[in-house]
């Protein structure tokens, strides 16, 4: 059994395989019949009516980071939970250091309504 | 026509193609015909009998179908009820939308011929004016079992298909 | 048929008789005769005697004269009165009446698209149903229609003239929450709605032209395609219209039978909508539920009628034929089965917090705008205004059955739900005591074997699951109508949308077109 990085290296290329064979399979097997309607971009039936580049409200990117942030968080907490046990009291300490850091961050975030979407 | 499109008619003509290709046809055909997504087209009244041929009784789920609200991720258009001359350039539109290989079942007397309005100054007689038809489904409206018969005619149609051929199709 | 009818003229209309003004008395309320000067002063009259709801409005190409033909219903007297405008043939006009009742705004559209009558003051005088360049207005007498397969170009909203900050999206026609082929072009700043402007007509297929073409019973296949998860009460208005017109009463067994599939068909409608409003919401599996109670019900319509959809079952006299052996007991266990499914999916959704917060406070119509802009039905009950045309304007055989009328006051989404699923317990009583009131007998009135009413005009309307459905028959002593009007609930309730949707998120929006249930069959016609 290789260590713990192999395994982990074995498991990304198995996956990349897996992706890389289901595209390239896909594009072997499948009619190629262009067409200009096929690269517009669909709006329920009518020719797009205006680009979608344009200026979106700020409110949309303030709600992504935050969601980034905190999933980020999470993701750093399962192996925390996984190796939990082996770890004693140290570990305990620094993840409530750290999500306490964090939960600073949103308490800051809250009173400054920056969950609200208005 | 794809790689594979052109790879199979040179393997048809060498000699013994038929049985090389035979099995890759019918695995392929297996796969689009066990997964036809369609584009939930409802139009009319025959909307209402596709949701409930999907719904609880009829369940079209357990044949794979899937109805999925983008053309972009669908293969099959169900067109589900009159095709008024309003609405005509929007289903034109939104079938040269969708991605290849594409089939279009007209459900319903409306979008075999206009149905029971064919004097109407309104109504396309038939959705066939406007995009190719593979599967007519009659009936005003069809009975959910109708619909899955139809579905089944189209999924025998897949089944005769072949890479070789794969220039005829949509 | 309404019982409001009084034979003499109200006392505060027959001042209005003048050298211009003609006021009589009809079967179905008073009917006055204007002209298009005098119409502002008899709107007015007739707004201060009471008539403040908006029943019908439309025109009529044929017989001669081209005329506006409207009627106004009085909540509190029960009353009706018909208006007749005979205008022009060329380049008629007529001023509008939206200052007296601004549900008129799509009426008049929808006169202007089909029949050319302009309307002086109307603000948005533009196609309602038919495309901006269609050539022509299709219901006139002598209309030449262009060929329906050859298509024109279409006309798109122009969105350059926006502020800073807005954008134009197209929800729709195309979409699977509209439920049909409604189109709403959006305003949006960001997630918040600042305009909601319905297209509607991707479903205009014409029936109220081709009724023209059709002999009277042949009409009745075109009602079931106009509110289509609706079946029988489609035919219900249309065929209570042609037996005014001939002096025909159903025999009571018909009446008994055409309440208990009536009431069946709205249990099956409120089903489709339960089942497809909780899945706008988020909540699919109640979709699959409602769908499963639903294949039940068209079960035992399907036993009697033959057809589980389209159903065409009610004939002009009575229904063609009698229930099956066995239908009341399958029906006893329908109504005995639904009520604990009830209770189940009003616990899984309006005891639902998430439920809660997405409907409550969500599409408020205040119970003063209800009746300005001809809001009936749940809709209207949700708001606090006990209008049901079964208890209001009363038809069959209601009048001896006990029901309660579904009533909410804070008019939101909730209240909606609300309101519908007490109707559909409501319903089942209905036909439980319907099923008791059954005694051998007929089932179809003796009509004359080809239908050729005298000349005249009648309304005939009905409580439908989406409201106020009546229908209106004109004939001119042939075998065929000169005009047939159907008046949808759907069209009407759906103008109030733009109103309902301002300052909502998107997400709102698609719960809000939800809650007003429409059908696109009914709207467009």
């Amino acid at each position: 059994m290789p260590s713990g990085y192999g395994v982990v290296a074995i498991f990304s290329l198995v996956g990349l395989a897996f992706v890389a064979a289901a595209l390239i399979v896909a594009r072997i097997l499948r009619p190629h019949r262009p067409h200009p309607t096929k690269a517009e971009t669909y709006e329920c039936g009518p020719a797009p009516s205006q680009p979608a580049w344009h200026q979106f409200p700020v409110r949309y990117y303030l709600f992504a980071l935050l969601f980034v942030l905190f999933d980020v968080e999470a993701a750093f907490l399962f192996p925390w939970a996984v190796a939990f046990r082996k770890l004693g009291i140290y570990a305990v300490v620094e993840a409530v250091v750290f999500i306490a850091i964090l939960a600073l961050g949103l308490a800051y975030a809250w009173r400054k309504d920056a969950l609200k979407w208005e | 026509m794809g790689v594979a499109g052109k790879a199979a008619e040179i393997v048809l003509k060498l000699p013994g193609g038929g049985v090389v290709l035979g099995p890759v046809d019918y695995v392929l055909n297996w796969a689009r015909a066990s997964s036809m997504w369609p584009m939930g087209f409802g139009l009319a009244c025959c909307a209402i009998e596709m949701m409930s041929t999907a719904a609880s009784r009829y369940d079209l789920d357990r044949l794979g179908i899937f109805f999925r609200p983008s053309p972009r991720q669908s293969d099959v258009m169900l067109v589900a009820g009159t095709v008024t001359t309003k609405m005509a350039p929007y289903v034109r539109r939104l079938y040269d939308q969708m991605p290849s290989p594409k089939y279009v079942v007209a459900m319903g007397g409306c979008a075999i011929s206009g149905g029971p309005f064919p004097d109407s100054y309104s109504v396309v007689q038939g959705v066939d004016k406007i995009i190719p038809v593979d599967v007519y489904i009659p009936g005003c409206p069809p009975r959910p079992e109708n619909l899955i018969n139809g579905l089944l005619a189209l999924q025998r149609k897949i089944h005769g298909e072949s890479l070789a051929r794969q220039g005829e199709q949509a | 048929m309404s019982e409001a009818t009084t034979p003499l003229v109200p006392a505060g209309l027959a001042g209005l008789q003048g050298d211009a003004v003609t006021v009589a008395a009809g079967p179905q309320g008073a009917v006055i005769t204007t002209t298009p000067e005098r119409l502002p002063e008899v709107c007015r009259r007739l707004r201060e005697q009471g008539f403040d709801y908006l029943a019908d409005f439309t025109a009529v190409s044929h017989p001669e004269p081209l005329r506006v033909v409207f009627r106004v219903w009085s909540t509190t007297a029960r009353q009706f009165a018909q208006v007749v405008v005979p205008v022009e043939q060329a380049q008629p006009v007529c001023p509008t009446i939206t200052p007296f009742w601004p549900a008129a705004a799509w009426q008049e559209r929808e006169v202007w698209d089909l029949f050319g009558i302009r309307f002086a003051g109307n603000l948005d005088l533009r196609r309602i149903l038919l495309p901006e360049n269609w050539p022509g207005h299709p219901l006139l007498a002598d209309y030449q229609a262009p060929d329906p397969n050859h298509l024109l170009p279409t006309i798109e909203p122009d969105p350059s003239n926006l502020p800073e900050g807005q954008t134009l999206i197209n929800f729709g026609p195309q979409h699977p929450s509209t439920h049909g082929v409604l189109r709403l072009v959006v305003t949006l700043a960001g997630e918040e709605i600042m305009a909601v402007d319905p297209v509607l007509g991707y479903l205009h297929r014409g029936i109220e032209k081709l009724a023209e073409s059709r002999t009277y019973p042949q009409v009745i296949p075109y009602t079931d395609r106009l509110d289509y998860v609706s079946g029988v009460l489609n035919n219900w208005p249309y065929v209570l219209a042609v037996e005014s017109l001939l002096g025909v009463t159903p025999p009571r067994r018909a009446e008994l039978i055409r309440v208990i599939l009536g009431e069946l068909a709205r249990i099956t409608s409120h089903l489709v909508w339960l089942g497809t409003f909780a899945n706008d919401v988020g909540a699919t599996s109640v979709f699959l539920y409602c769908f499963r109670e639903r294949e039940r019900a068209l079960d035992l319509m399907e036993e009697v009628t033959g057809a589980r959809q389209t159903i065409s079952f009610f004939r002009i006299g009575g229904v063609p034929y009698d229930l099956p052996e066995g239908f009341a007991e399958r029906t006893r266990d329908f109504t005995r089965y639904l009520r604990p499914r009830l209770d189940e999916y009003d616990a899984l959704l309006t005891g639902n917090r998430i439920f809660i917060a997405r409907a409550q406070g969500v599409g408020v119509l205040k119970g003063a705008d209800v009746l300005p802009w001809a809001v009936s039905g749940p809709m209207a009950r949700a708001s606090g205004v006990a209008i049901d045309l079964r208890r209001s304007d009363p038809y069959s055989v209601y009048p001896e059955i006990d029901f309660a009328v579904a009533l909410e006051k804070e008019g939101d989404l909730l209240a909606r739900t609300r309101v519908r699923m007490t109707e559909m317990r409501e319903s089942a009583r209905i036909i439980e005591q319907a099923l008791e009131m059954l005694e051998p007998g007929p089932v179809l009135a003796k009509v004359p074997r080809q239908i050729k009413p005298e000349p005249g005009a009648a309304y005939g309307r009905i409580e439908s699951a989406r409201g106020d459905y009546s229908a209106f028959v004109v004939s001119d002593g042939t075998p065929k109508p000169a005009r047939v009007r159907f008046r949808s609930p759907s069209f009407a309730n759906l103008q109030v949308l733009p109103m309902l949707c301002r300052g909502a998120k998107v997400a709102d929006l698609i719960a809000i077109l939800g809650g007003v249930d429409i059908i696109l069959g009914e709207v467009d016609r």
